[in-house]
């Protein structure tokens, strides 16, 4: 796994509401390198959700270009789609996202039940993967029984299993405490680093912020600001 | 996502639901026991109605009468014999032949007095049937009580409610009829000297075994074919004009069963060319069977209409659950799910649902079918009449879980479409 460059180019994208058509992103052009830490902050309302959902494949483009790697998002549709989000990205929500009807162990599984693999491989990984956050032991525990940190470890986990080249977080301390955020924060940079991985993540905390390569602000869906990248 | 995997979120999502997964497959199952108890007991009640028509014989069942046709000949179910005509060895085997026909059963009888020592009844002039024992099943008898006469048996008897009557007994009391004796003589008539014809019978000490429900030929003493025949011989050896009016006919009748109900009419046709009056209540059974059908129909409606209205109880549940679970979805999609996949799993939950449904619903419905049955039974038993069978209807039970599951299903795709096709975006909750 490496990290991709991702290039935004004159993106914009706007709701339908009942007052009228809302634009939350406008025209916005962004260059985020391969393999870098990525920070995306700024007020309620200015676009960074959707930004990233863009990122993701999650939200489909109405206006500009965003390419991941070689691949023009606008350019897919339906399965090519769904191919990229399982291949190219993973995602760790603020929610964690984890399927509460499944284990710890399935959840990680069931990432990868949307390709071709054995069941005994896939499970095989899954195992790697909770033993790589350190969660091994709480496999068989279904996301009820686990604490907000032991879930969003099991989301990291997730969101690792199909070895993406780009890491998607939204707000993912937003429901952690002070002690258990930095330590999901330190797993977080140290498996994007260690697997080269491009991280993008949103968030209010600055603390947060302050451990990325580069911290871009937006506002009223423009980019008010771009801090360069850490000495 | 294979079909596996899908089956594997299918069922973990209802078993997280589990309260509203398990009032759905009630519901299910109360609308699939509503329409399977009802078919199992319109299919009964239509096969003791049509078999109480038949009068317990095979369905297409033709009598043969040793007389040509009459007038009505195929006009009516039970036409007017026309004259006398002899039914013999060599018209069997014609009849045998016929396209259609599946067997013959050919009927005897001759005169007989009867005598029965253990009453007052005074001896009476009566007719024994006889047949080939072995093939009794053929023939639209039923016994009462005991049992058939022995195959070949010059001893053993059935008598019918007649002789019950003659003797004092009813239904009712048919048992103590068993194991009594009846003393049957063949009778002839000898020449004498004074011009005077003189009686002799061929006396033969009989017992009785069985009581039927039906006569055979207007007789009421049954026997073997074997006992009859000779009797008949005896009789028949009297000389002719002296007021035994014996029959030349070998036979007095015939049972024709025919390869199907369809092909009664085809076969009464050409027994009637052949020459012989024919009778079957095929017109009576056809009829009686469109007010059956029409009866079904009805029956088979108000269990649909209950198992659409659980089908509506699926679809409402599943579509609550896909609003409910707009957040998962979009995760789905989000770790690579394709529409389809949602799509699947949607789909084979609603399966599950009416499976499960349907199991257990027609199983429920078969036994209260029975208990409807044992209910039913013991009033027509107290009337004295013969009860209702209710059979094991496999195709009633394979069709009542195949149409649940396969109802279900298609309840699920307007949910399971709504599901796939939710934004991938719901991951992150509503913009």
């Amino acid at each position: 796994m490496s990290g991709l460059p991702i290039d935004l180019t004159q993106v914009s994208i706007s709701y339908r509401t009942r007052e009228g058509m809302l634009p939350v992103l406008i025209d916005l052009s962004l260059h985020i390198d391969a393999g870098s830490r990525t920070a995306i902050m700024g007020p309620s309302g200015a676009g960074k959700t959707t930004l990233l959902a863009l990122l993701g494949g999650l939200e489909p483009i109405q206006s500009g270009t965003i390419r991941v790697g070689d691949v023009e998002l606008s350019t897919l549709r339906g399965d090519e789609l769904a191919r990229f989000r399982h291949e190219t990205v993973g995602f760790v929500f603020q929610h964690f996202g984890l399927l509460g009807n499944l284990t710890a162990l399935e959840n990680v599984e069931l990432a990868m039940s949307f390709t071709r693999g054995s069941t005994r491989a896939r499970r095989d990984r899954a195992r790697e993967l909770l033993a790589a956050v350190g969660i091994e032991a709480r496999g068989h525990h279904r996301p009820h029984e686990l604490s907000g940190g032991e879930a969003q470890r099991v989301a990291l986990a997730r969101a690792l299993a199909n070895e993406p080249s780009v890491l998607l977080a939204d707000e993912p301390t937003g429901n952690l405490d002070g002690d258990t955020a930095t330590k999901v924060l330190d797993l977080l940079d140290a498996v994007a680093d260690a697997r080269g991985a491009t991280l993008v993540t949103v968030t209010h905390d600055p603390l947060v912020a302050a451990r990325a390569h580069r911290t871009i602000t937006l506002r009223a869906g423009t980019l008010d600001a771009s801090i360069a990248p850490r000495s | 996502m294979s079909w596996s995997d899908a089956f594997l979120a299918a069922t973990r999502s209802l078993g997280r639901r589990l309260g509203r997964a398990a009032l759905t497959v009630l519901a299910v199952a109360l609308a699939a026991a509503l329409l399977s108890a009802l078919l199992i007991i319109s299919t009964s009640a239509r096969t003791r109605v049509l078999d109480q028509l038949a009068k317990g014989g095979p369905l297409a069942g033709i009598q043969v009468a040793a007389a040509a046709p009459g007038p009505e000949a195929l006009d009516t179910d039970s036409p007017r014999p026309g004259r006398a005509r002899d039914l013999d060895q060599a018209a069997v085997r014609r009849i045998r032949r016929l396209p259609a026909v599946r067997s013959v059963v050919p009927l005897e009888s001759t005169p007989i007095l009867a005598e029965v020592p253990t009453t007052d009844v005074e001896p009476f002039r009566d007719t024994i049937a006889g047949i080939n024992l072995r093939e009794i099943r053929r023939l639209p008898i039923t016994v009462i009580v005991g049992r058939t006469p022995t195959p070949g048996s010059r001893t053993e008897i059935a008598v019918t409610e007649g002789y019950l009557r003659r003797v004092g007994l009813q239904r009712s009391t048919a048992t103590k009829a068993l194991g009594t004796e009846v003393i049957l003589g063949a009778p002839r008539i000898f020449p004498s000297d004074r011009n005077r014809p003189v009686f002799r019978g061929r006396w033969t000490r009989t017992v009785i075994v069985g009581v039927v429900a039906q006569q055979v030929l207007s007789a009421q003493f049954l026997g073997s074919d074997s006992m009859v025949a000779d009797a008949r011989a005896w009789t028949a050896a009297s000389p002719p004009s002296r007021g035994l009016d014996l029959p030349t006919s070998r036979y007095a009748g015939l049972f024709v069963i025919a390869n199907g109900l369809d092909q009664v009419g085809e076969v009464r046709a050409a027994v009637t060319k052949l020459g012989y009056s024919t009778s079957a209540p095929e017109n009576l059974i056809e009829t009686v069977r469109r007010y059956l059908r029409v009866v079904e129909i009805v029956l088979a409606g108000i269990g649909f209409i209950a198992l659409a209205i659980a089908a509506l109880g699926i679809t409402n549940a599943l579509l609550a659950a896909v609003r409910e679970r707009r957040r998962e979805i979009g995760v789905l999609k989000a770790i690579g799910a394709r529409d389809r996949d949602v799509r699947r799993i949607f789909l084979i939950e609603a399966g599950i649902t009416g499976l499960l449904g349907g199991m257990l619903g027609t199983v429920s419905g078969y036994f209260i079918a029975r208990v409807l049955g044992s209910i039913v039974n013991g009033y027509l038993v107290d009337q004295d009449l013969p009860g209702v069978a209710i059979g094991l209807p496999v195709a009633v039970l394979a069709g009542g879980i195949l149409g649940a599951t396969l109802l279900a299903v298609l309840a699920g795709i307007i949910p399971a479409q709504r599901a796939a096709r939710l934004p991938a975006r719901q991951a992150m909750g509503d913009a």
